[in-house]
């Protein structure tokens, strides 16, 4: 079976995907010497003046810096925390229901807002959240002052939180109620032949079968933790909850393409980078130890 | 050729002075036949430019194209030069694509950059052909004349290392002037007089709100687009802040006579004092820093007082006008400070330049082109037979270059004229459409709502230029190195807290430590590079 002749063709196979991957995720990685660079494009990486860690040491000299780094992880784990309970528990829920018509309509209207793209969602959340919208109407009957939910940066990250919850948990549900299809109906039997009820039922049967896809899910979000969203807190935020709202993502496009700051935001997106990959690796740890999920 | 050389080397090497470019105009018949500035080419010489398109422009006829009109043929029946478009684009796109021309080193013969970070962006990437002489020999007097009544502020805004990088634009600065646009009617109708203080802008805001004369669904105070914008960008609170000599935009003179950011001086703070008041009480709109449309309450009239230059009849009030033709605004030089003086900031006049391709063969093609359009542009060329309706876009190359006043000088005119001081036919053609649309559209606006924003502009707002008031030009209008790289920090950091204080989020006082932060974070840099720059 091990003769290399088999093996010179599984070899050549990789190759594209090799190549695809030095072309796009290797050789641009020696783009990271603009983050040492006071960088002007026409002068290329190789004549533009050498800085060192000029822009390093500048990123955490300002506020900013500090702000960013914290508002990124803030609304990320919030939002990996809430879309898996949220989901979670829908999920279970959902799963209860006897009339299987109910449950697919359910689920298909919970997945909608899924497919919608956050431009045409940051349209409805603002109707329902401004000054005189929505929300301050009803509050207003109540003779509550008006909130400027957009302006505060209590409430801002907040909205965030919610409206992607919002947007994303029916896709979540999807994932759950597959796993609890995954689930033995021998097992559900014979809990009831033991005279659990519904609830005992959920609890030793139905959730400690999910346990390992919510360690799973967790986990690899991990990964994501510094990823809270470009797109949508882009067409969300506005100057005045930059303090509460503004992510490394939306930092790093207003100070490299906006103000063509190449060097600083390349330097901001190469710290992203070394934080993002010490989280990978310990989710990766965290998810062989708990889930036994490997890659090799 | 033997003329360019001595000049070259009879120049003194440092910037132009206004005097080395007359005496270049003035020196030998030889030099000046040689040195045509509106010479015809005899072989055919095509230029190729980045093309700048008005993407909502409808006013081309049938046939003709952004590359292929009246201002091409006629360029081209002048000079005998052809153009060709290197790419075109409209809006952001320009820009993106001169940020990609500035990127990749790859330039169009000739083409128009619209701010000063642009050029300096140009300049440092060593794109650009230099000037100096080409603008000494080729220049018309028109533009020489222009430029001298600037006091050459265009020149030395386009000057690096003592040389003249680009061909400076040059434009009226009546467009940074802000003043109090307010519906007249509505004054009436409740017995008020025009606010001569903030005392009294207040008591007329606040009267408006309550009654809310055209019965808006929300009434609201002053709108602010923009806080403090030092040029067309509208509406901003720029002559609150100028009650209190507060000049934000400006590089003013310090206690010890040293240039510093306006910004961060005690006037600013108590300016910013009284619009915190002010704030708090309704009289400024709550939701200024959300607004996505700060132009609505204007046409939809949930306000009736907002400050803006002179030309707010091209846009917002046209809108306004259409929305409700029963409508009278009107322009103040309004409030006044406490001397009873009204004060504003004036821009640079030069914020658009003609960029030329590094190594290109004939540099004095671009300046020869851009003579025939500015003689063209202010109707002194009786052989042009311009269709006016066609906007001026369209030329090849757009950046205008006028007499600082022009705004003004135009609005004289059309004044002397409707009074009856002056014939009309003295009048050149721009004056005198802006004197019969008005003549027309005085008690109808509706009627032609296009020729109604013009002539209102001209006499309503401009016409208020013509009275006496402080202009405060700034120390300095370039962009140093740090302001390249920090600026847009300290633009946050600014955004952030002036809100914060208006909107009452924050104490007043945190002024004081935004000075410091200011400071510490690049502005004492910012402001050391200026004080070398001016001195």
């Amino acid at each position: 079976m091990r003769s290399k002749g088999d093996q010179l063709s599984y070899h050549l196979m990789l190759g594209p995907g090799l190549l695809v991957l030095l072309l796009f995720s290797v050789v641009p990685m020696f783009g990271i010497a603009m983050a040492f660079e006071h960088y002007v494009p026409s002068k290329g990486i190789f004549h533009s003046t050498w800085v060192g860690l000029d822009n390093l040491r500048y990123l955490f000299q300002i506020h900013d810096g500090k702000q960013i780094f914290y508002n990124t992880v803030f609304i990320a784990v919030m939002k990996i925390v809430s879309n898996l309970v949220v989901s979670l528990v829908f999920a279970v829920l959902l799963n209860e229901l006897r009339l299987r018509f109910y449950k697919r309509v359910i689920q298909t209207v919970v997945y909608l807002p899924h497919f919608l793209s956050w431009i045409i969602l940051a349209g409805i959340l603002w109707d329902i959240l401004s000054y005189r919208g929505l929300v301050n109407q009803i509050l207003g009957v109540f003779h509550v002052e008006p909130i400027m939910f957009f302006a505060s940066n209590r409430w801002f990250p907040f909205i965030v939180v919610a409206s992607e919850v919002w947007k994303e948990f029916g896709f979540n549900t999807i994932v759950f109620l597959a796993a609890l299809t995954g689930i033995g109906p021998a097992l559900y039997e014979a809990a009831a032949l033991d005279g659990a009820g519904r609830l005992r039922r959920l609890r030793h049967v139905t959730l400690p079968g999910l346990t390992p896809v919510v360690i799973l899910l967790a986990t690899l979000s991990l990964g994501n933790v510094l990823n809270a969203g470009f797109d949508q807190i882009f067409v969300l935020y506005n100057p005045l909850v930059f303090e509460s709202g503004d992510i490394i993502d939306t930092y790093v496009y207003r100070s490299g393409l906006l103000d063509a700051q190449y060097g600083f935001a390349t330097a901001v997106g190469l710290m992203k980078s070394a934080v993002g990959f010490v989280l990978i690796l310990a989710s990766y740890f965290l998810a062989s130890k708990f889930a036994n999920y490997r890659i090799f | 050729m033997a003329g360019l050389v001595a000049c070259s080397n009879g120049g003194k090497g440092a910037e132009p002075s206004a005097g080395s470019i007359a005496s270049a105009g003035a020196s030998g018949t030889a030099a000046a036949e040689a040195h045509d500035p509106f010479g015809k080419y005899e072989q055919p010489l095509e230029v190729s430019v980045g093309k700048f398109l008005n993407l909502t422009d409808k006013t081309l006829p049938a046939g003709d194209t952004p590359t292929n009109n009246q201002f091409t043929r006629y360029l081209e029946d002048k000079l005998n030069v052809k153009i060709k478009a290197a790419w075109q684009a409209g809006g952001d796109a320009y820009s993106q694509k001169v940020s990609v021309a500035i990127a990749s080193g790859d330039l169009p013969d000739a083409m128009v950059v619209y701010s000063y970070s642009d050029l300096r962006k140009l300049v440092e990437a060593n794109l650009l052909q230099d000037m100096t002489d080409t603008i000494n020999d080729y220049a018309s007097p028109l533009i020489k004349d222009i430029y001298t009544a600037g006091n050459d502020a265009a020149l030395k805004a386009a000057t690096f290392n003592g040389r003249v990088m680009a061909i400076p634009a040059s434009q009226g600065l009546a467009d940074s002037m802000y003043m109090m646009w307010i519906r007249q009617d509505w004054l009436d109708q409740l017995g008020l007089q025009p606010p001569r203080t903030v005392d009294e802008l207040e008591n007329v805001i606040g009267q408006f709100i309550k009654t809310n004369p055209d019965k808006a669904q929300n009434p609201i105070g002053l709108p602010a687009g923009n806080l403090y914008g030092m040029t067309n960008s509208f509406p901003t609170l720029n002559p609150l802040f100028a009650v209190y000599h507060s000049y934000p935009n400006n590089w003013v003179r310090d206690s010890e006579g040293k240039a510093a950011s306006g910004l961060i001086q005690p006037e600013t703070k108590e300016a910013l004092g009284k619009m915190r008041e002010m704030y708090a009480a309704g009289l400024i709109d709550k939701e200024f820093a959300l607004r996505k449309d700060p132009f609505e309450p204007i046409i939809n009239g949930s306000t009736g007082v907002f400050f803006g230059p002179w030309w707010m009849g091209f846009t917002p009030l046209n809108e306004a006008m259409n929305k409700n033709p029963q409508a009278k605004w009107k322009a103040y030089l309004l409030p006044l400070d406490k001397d009873g003086q009204f004060n504003t900031h004036v821009q640079s006049p030069a914020n658009m330049f003609y960029v030329v391709r590094k190594g290109i063969e004939h540099p004095e093609a671009i300046m020869k082109m851009v003579n025939v359009q500015t003689q063209n542009e202010l109707g002194l060329d009786p052989d042009a037979h311009m269709d006016l309706k066609v906007d001026w876009v369209n030329e090849p190359l757009r950046a205008p270059i006028a007499y600082p006043d022009s705004i003004e000088k135009d609005s004289e005119k059309v004044h002397e004229a409707l009074d009856g001081k002056l014939p009309v036919d003295k009048l050149t053609s721009v004056q005198k459409r802006v004197y019969d649309n008005y003549l027309k559209t005085k008690d109808n606006p509706t009627a032609d709502i296009g020729g109604w924003s013009e002539a209102f502009s001209y006499v309503e707002g401009a016409g208020q230029l013509l009275r006496s008031f402080n202009k405060v030009p700034s120390l300095y209008y370039g962009e140093t190195e740090t302001m390249t790289t920090k600026g847009a920090t300290l633009g946050k950091l600014q955004q952030e807290t002036i809100n914060k204080i208006i909107m009452g989020a924050a104490p007043l006082d945190s002024f004081d430590q935004f000075v410091k932060d200011w400071k510490r974070l690049g502005g004492d840099q910012i402001t050391a590079e200026v004080n070398e720059a001016i001195k």
